[in-house]
């Protein structure tokens, strides 16, 4: 190993080596996830005339999303309320016979121990149930292609381990040949290697966090273009008096799956923004919470939920 | 009759404004086809170009421009029209259309829609500029017949002749615009029933139709009213008449609740089928 002319590089010249380096493999780490998910190859499907809430809401943020979305659906219909320190709390209003479905009815049952918004992200139980039942949503978007497909997983874990070994491996065999010759001013190239693995998940986390592949992304965004008006409208109504203060209520909801919370702000219905933001470090506009979903699996992984 | 043009029936469209897109959206099925200002997207922000991507890949689409000057007698502006053309060659129509007269003189845009002098020179100059234009977009352009403020004097010919010979003298089909054929006749009292058959129908591609308002005893096309019973006659007549390929309502201001657009369009189709000219 000592005969390797980078290894025997001097410091300040090794340095500039090791970030070229370590400039190639995130390169390389970036264009290995990209190419991985290729579904906008194909040009997004025609956006619906009447977009179901809940497949909306599960393709812009898997099931964090759909929580959001139901909450909010379940509190404009009196079912919930949010209390004082972000509870949501069940009121006393009944629900007819077939008045809910099994995920608004899932959702209502997790809510009777009054949980703060941020728990029912963390509920297993919660988001293995509404997995459960949003599979044939999941199916429907994986077979179009707009959920990230599998292949962004596997690249993304062959380029995090792939270009940790190149750093970590090229920064051990610098600090064994400095020890060699008895130097032992490393530190540096200990902290960059540090840091350059840091950036090379960080970049992979970014890259992945969404659920939506990019041909999902394109889809999303024809959605927003198409129906941003009616958001626009939706948000004018909110504290109006009558019906029309349920500004996202029947086939508006959809709204809130694309946009999350963050219209609300401002709003007399503010108070949904500010709980679920301070329960989920988001408002929603996009995927990336505590519990996200990434990479296709509608947040199942990173909270214990089985598919 | 033979077909103006070559080219395909589009059924019962709409004039695209960005005021009902999402109600457009959420009614997609009950529209044909979209009908855009081209010159809404000539020097287009990137927001606007997505927009114009997202319609065209949910809608058939028709150019419609305003300000070409087909009647200039200066000719046409080349930078003008170099924008026109690139955004035909974006959105590649089956046809676009202008108005038959001249918007432009002394180098200045008048902003305003004026009607040419009806003489064989004005008809030269439209034939000339037509020619020039074809040289730049190939794809077909048909000329519209405009509401008429004042008749520019020493005439050689009326309306209708003037019309049917310059789209003889350029080859161009004709996108009539019912209400202001209607308007014209009310305000200049002529017989338009009478003189129905003077018009060039065998050029017929397009059909414009709208509602507008009376001022000091003046019908204005300011398209901003549900289309007359006047007007409907005058549709359902010329529809009848001859091979019309597409039909457009235009509407720009005091938009009413989408439905009422809809119910329009759906009474527009229901004469094209009722005649045979949509599926």
């Amino acid at each position: 190993m000592q005969n390797i002319a980078i290894l025997n590089l001097p410091g300040p010249d090794f340095l500039n080596v090791f970030g070229l380096v370590v400039i190639l493999v995130l390169a390389g780490a970036y264009l290995c996830i990209r190419f991985a998910d290729r579904t906008d190859r194909r040009p997004p499907p025609p956006v619906p005339q009447n977009p179901d809430a809940m497949e909306v809401a599960f393709l812009q943020g898997g099931v964090n999303q759909v929580i959001r979305t139901l909450i909010y659906d379940l509190a404009q219909r009196g079912f919930v309320a949010l209390a004082a320190e972000d509870h949501v709390v069940p009121t006393e209003k009944q629900a007819q016979p077939g008045e809910l479905n099994a995920l608004e009815t899932r959702l209502l049952e997790a809510a009777q121990a009054k949980p703060k918004a941020h728990a029912l992200f963390e509920d297993r139980g919660l988001r293995r149930s509404l997995l459960e039942q949003l599979a044939p949503v999941r199916a429907k978007l994986t077979a179009e292609g707009l959920i990230k497909p599998q292949s962004v997983k596997v690249w993304r874990r062959r380029a995090q381990i792939g270009g940790t070994l190149i750093i970590v491996g090229l920064a051990l065999a610098k600090i064994y040949v400095e020890w060699a010759k008895g130097s032992a001013n490393v530190a540096y190239l200990i902290f960059l290697a540090a840091a350059s693995v840091a950036a090379l998940f960080a970049l992979a986390y970014v890259m992945t966090r969404t659920h939506a592949s990019r041909r999902g992304h394109a889809y999303l965004e024809a959605m927003r273009l198409a129906y941003g008006g009616r958001l626009q409208e939706a948000v004018a109504h909110i504290g109006s008096p009558g019906p029309e203060a349920r500004a996202f209520g029947g086939a508006a909801l959809f709204l809130i799956g694309l946009y999350g919370f963050s219209p609300l702000k401002g709003t007399t219905e503010a108070m949904f923004a500010e709980a679920f933001s301070r329960g989920s470090g988001s408002q929603g506009a996009d995927c990336g919470t505590s519990c996200g979903g990434s990479c296709g699996d509608g947040g199942a992984s990173d909270c214990g939920g089985g598919d | 009759m033979a077909a103006a043009i070559d080219a395909p029936a589009l059924g019962s469209g709409l004039g695209y404004r960005p005021q009902f897109r999402a109600d457009l959206f959420a009614h997609r099925h009950e529209v044909d086809f979209l009908e855009i200002i081209a010159d809404h997207y000539l020097d287009a922000s990137k927001e606007k170009l997505a927009e114009l991507d997202l319609l065209r890949a949910h809608f058939p689409l028709v150019a419609h421009g305003l300000d070409l000057s087909i009647g200039g007698a200066e000719g046409v502006d080349s930078r003008y029209l170099d924008k026109v053309a690139a955004l035909i060659e974006r959105i590649d129509p089956p046809w676009w259309s202008e108005h038959l007269c001249f918007t432009r003189a002394g180098g200045v845009s008048i902003g305003h829609l004026a009607s040419l002098p009806y003489t064989q020179e004005a008809i030269d100059v439209v034939a000339r500029n037509v020619e020039y234009v074809r040289r730049r977009i190939k794809a077909p352009l048909i000329l519209e017949n405009i509401t008429c403020v004042v008749r520019v004097p020493d005439g050689e010919m009326d309306e209708a002749e003037f019309l049917s010979r310059t789209l003889e003298a350029t080859g161009c089909g004709w996108l009539c615009d019912v209400a202001n054929m209607h308007v014209n006749a009310v305000n200049f009292g002529f017989d338009l029933e009478a003189e129905f058959e003077r018009w060039p129908w065998d050029r017929l591609v397009q059909m414009h139709y709208a509602g507008g308002r009376e001022r000091n005893g003046v019908l204005i096309d300011s398209h901003d009213a549900a289309t007359s019973d006047a007007v409907w006659t005058l549709y359902d007549r010329a529809v009848a008449r001859a091979p019309v390929k597409a039909v457009v309502l235009e509407r720009d201001e005091k938009i009413p609740p989408f439905g009422e657009l809809i119910d329009e369009v759906a009474r527009a189709r229901a004469t094209l089928m009722e005649k045979g000219r949509w599926r």
